[in-house]
């Protein structure tokens, strides 16, 4: 069968078919390789992929606005917000497509001109909008999509959120209430009272311990023994010849001297499109051909002509060159030149340019002496590196071959064996105070097999190898050093229950009473000791935050009666309040009240209004992939 | 497979098939290319749209700060010509909004009814509704603010609608059914964002 198909596959036939074939191939093959990267997904939102770069992108950005160390275990948690952050953003751009959200010309003008880098005496500068692109090497078009993008999407969260608002009278009725008063009574117990009156019992405190011992429990701890090899002794240690020394210094004697320097001026005619690159061939030559001819003066031409206009206003100059900063092609046109030669048009990375080199600062090498505080330094650093890497390998390999002590890794490297204090998993002092190193003491190697531990490295670059020279476990707490502790505890919890214990009872006689005279009958305190308190507002601060917003959740009184209520302090104190009558606030809204009013229900509409958005898709997410 | 053919007459039966098939191939060749012309003149139309819906919208938000009669005209610009875009409903909210604060409530009704009937966008006409049952509780037109919180939302609203829930039976006098109904939408209303749903459960009291 394939010798008949390799005999019908000629011909013009064969060769059509094949070229059909082809053309897709050519084309997927092509887009794959532009893809690169980590094509790997991180989730499906709507049929549309994200890519798990895209979540690692916002990952880093999260990272960095957090800054500094990450606590364990929320890299989990900022690594779930990256993604729903992505999702989020995906559904918006979707909603904004398929809703047809686009800001117009005009919006996106006014958006650009509005940024302060593009302005210039406070407005906006059409050449420092264009110089500033061309140094960041965008495209106006690629960044103004990038702006009506941002826009439409501001456009999404406003058409919620600012046109939000309350109806006046509901928002008149908000202000009403903020600003209601309450006038109130307020009886207190006091816990010191009661603590007299109660006792705890050996039985009770025996009890209470049985139930609470893994409360009652001393923390595990270790000492250590350890071999720590200290850079900054290796590079006390070095010992420093002249000889070494000047070998040094003439091996890296590029790094001691100042490199050549070049002053130089341009005329740049850039090529943003490659369409327009013999246009622009065409306009550099006619310049060269005017400074040839005498006509006009490479400055002039620099301030006229050159697209450079930050160089232009100062003649085309462009401050100094140095090998190694700039692109190739310009680097090389620039050292070609002699002090006060004009290049021919040159092409280079930024388009056609015609360079001058106005004056050469040679490089200027320091001699040895000069150099030679440096020069130490640096040999000291370099030699004590190479010895911190040698001893440490040695240190590591012998700790590990013979992991039953470490006084012969010790005395291999020359150092001796140290001690730490006690420490626990959590805290340590000296090198204990290292998490790395507390981990490594209770792992499973070094303290359950009595070994040494690897070579672990220090935050301030020093290397260390520890073993487990005495161990303590977890042990219970006897009673009697605990006993004290527990009755206190015990103590003021028994105060604390009879304390509002005393207070219900009372709550119930005022309010069958209707009437604080009951207190002096309940032996608890006289009317005397009663505050009272008068109107007061939301915020008053003559009383206690926990109590105002007790009397503020009261029910209205009914006519001629009181509404009573209570509440147990956190210092174990317990309120009484009695709530005489209300009068209701002023309703007037100032601007600011209305608009904290409407920013209120905006946010909670626009967050219902994401939510809708995220609940009618279907996201399908691949965590495990991150 | 079996026949073997020359070149030949492979030649004369492609000009045969091209004969009986040739018509329908080339019309199919221009419907595409057509097709693909409509639906760049498509996009491109649909873009213009947008963005000139999205300059007036631009207008209409500015004007309604200081004059809504100024920017009334540009409202019923976007209703009439552009009710397809999003602008549209956006820029009819703007109105409600801007009516409603000062206590207009009648135009402010006006203006959400358009985006309830009008609106191609689920969300902003549930949106719509809510909106329009506050002003119209404001109206005091109670029972009509209830049927239209009567009706299916989705769960992501559930807060919004239970808190004009406690509302409506507070209108009512249902106390105990208004506290109920405010407890939950605190339930689901994150954070801070329940403090004012709180101010009027507090009011409220315990009852007895």
């Amino acid at each position: 069968m394939l010798q008949s198909i390799h005999d019908k596959a000629k011909g013009w036939v064969a060769y059509a078919i094949v070229g059909i074939i082809i053309v897709p191939f050519a084309l997927t093959g092509i887009y794959d390789y532009f893809q690169g990267g980590d094509k790997r997904v991180a989730a499906v939102v709507n049929g549309e992929d994200i890519s798990v770069q895209a979540v690692q992108n916002t990952l880093l950005q999260l990272k960095q606005q957090l800054g500094g160390q990450l606590p364990e275990g929320m890299d989990e948690a900022l690594k779930g917000n990256a993604l729903e952050s992505v999702i989020n953003q995906t559904l918006m751009q979707q909603k904004i497509r398929d809703d047809g959200y686009l800001a117009s010309n005009q919006e996106v003008a006014d958006a650009i001109a509005a940024l302060d880098v593009f302005q210039k005496e406070g407005k906006f500068d059409k050449q420092t909008y264009e110089s500033f692109l061309k140094m960041q090497r965008r495209d106006p078009a690629e960044f103004e999509a990038q702006v009506r993008a941002d826009l439409s999407q501001q456009q999404l969260r406003n058409a919620v959120a600012s046109t939000a608002f309350l109806p006046k009278a509901e928002a008149e009725q908000y202000q009403a209430l903020r600003n209601q008063q309450r006038e109130l009574e307020v009886f207190t117990l006091k816990l010191a009272d009661f603590q007299a009156q109660v006792q705890v019992t050996d039985e009770q405190i025996a009890q209470y311990y049985e139930q609470n011992k893994a409360s009652y429990m001393t923390d595990e701890r270790v000492q250590l023994a350890y071999v720590e090899l200290k850079r900054a002794d290796l590079m006390a240690n070095i010992t420093v010849d002249e000889a070494a020394l000047k070998t040094w210094f003439d091996n890296n004697a590029d790094t001691y001297a100042q490199p050549e320097q070049r002053m130089v001026s341009h005329i740049l005619i850039s090529v943003d499109d490659p369409a327009k690159d013999a246009q622009a061939k065409q306009r550099i030559d006619a310049l060269y051909a005017e400074i040839q001819a005498g006509t006009r003066t490479f400055e002039a031409i620099a301030r006229a002509d050159s697209d450079d206009k930050i160089a232009a206003e100062k003649d085309g100059q462009m401050g100094s060159v140095v090998a190694g900063d700039w692109g190739a092609e310009f680097e090389k046109a620039v050292f070609a030149l002699k002090v006060a030669e004009t290049s021919a048009p040159v092409k280079t990375e930024a388009g056609y340019e015609i360079i001058r080199v106005t004056e050469i600062k040679p490089a200027k090498p320091k001699t040895f002496e000069e150099a030679r505080a440096d020069v130490e330094t640096d040999y000291r650093k370099d030699q004590a590196e190479q010895a911190f890497l040698d001893k440490g390998e040695v240190l590591g390999r012998v700790a590990y071959e013979q992991d039953g002590d470490l006084a012969p890794a010790a005395k291999e490297v020359g150092l001796s064996v140290q001690q730490t204090d006690w420490l626990t998993p959590v805290q340590g002092q000296g090198i204990a105070a290292n998490d790395k190193v507390r981990a490594a003491a209770f792992s499973e190697e070094v303290l359950k097999s009595g070994k040494n531990s690897d070579l672990l490295e220090l935050e301030d670059g020093n290397a260390v190898v520890i073993r487990v020279v005495n161990h303590e476990p977890a042990a219970q707490k006897p009673l009697e050093t605990v006993r004290e502790d527990i009755r206190t505890a015990l103590l003021a919890q028994e105060a604390r229950k009879l304390t509002a214990q005393k207070g219900e009872d009372l709550l119930k006689k005022l309010m069958a009473a209707q009437s604080w005279t009951v207190l002096a009958e309940s032996g608890l305190g006289s009317e005397t000791a009663v505050e009272k308190l008068g109107l007061l507002g939301r915020t008053d601060t003559k009383l206690s935050p926990e109590v105002l917003e007790q009397a503020f959740a009261l029910s209205h009184p009914l006519e001629g009666k009181s509404t009573w209520g209570s509440v147990a302090l956190a210092n174990g104190d317990y309120a009484i309040v009695a709530l005489k009558s209300i009068k209701a606030g002023d309703a007037t809204l100032g601007t600011d009240a209305e608009a904290i009013y409407s920013q209120s229900i905006g946010s909670r509409e626009l967050d219902a209004f994401l939510k809708a958005l995220r609940d009618s898709a279907t996201v399908e997410t691949h965590a495990e992939n991150l | 497979m079996s026949d073997y053919k020359t070149d030949d007459e492979k030649v004369e039966e492609l000009k045969a098939w091209w004969k009986e098939n040739g018509t329908s191939v080339i019309a199919g060749i221009a419907l595409a290319i057509g097709g693909l012309f409509g639906w760049q003149y498509w996009k491109d139309y649909q873009a213009t749209t947008a963005t000139e819906a999205s300059a007036l919208y631009a207008k209409v938000e500015k004007a309604s700060e200081t004059s809504l009669e100024q920017a009334q005209t540009d409202i019923q610009t976007l209703q009439s010509s552009y009710a397809s875009t999003p602008y549209a409903a956006i820029a009819s909210m703007k109105a409600a909004q801007q009516y409603a604060e000062k206590g207009e409530y009648e135009p402010a009704a006006t203006a959400l009814r358009w985006v309830v009937d009008n609106s191609k966008e689920a969300d902003f006409k549930h949106l719509a509704n809510i909106r329009l049952a506050r002003v119209l509780l404001s109206m005091k037109k109670v029972d009509e603010a209830q049927t239209l919180i009567n009706q299916t939302y989705p769960e992501a609203y559930q807060a919004l609608i239970e808190e004009l829930k406690g509302d409506i039976y507070v209108a009512q006098n249902k106390l105990a059914e208004a506290r109920a109904a405010y407890d939950k939408a605190m339930l689901s209303a994150a954070g801070s964002s329940g403090e004012l749903i709180k101010l009027k459960r507090d009011n409220l009291g315990e009852g007895t």
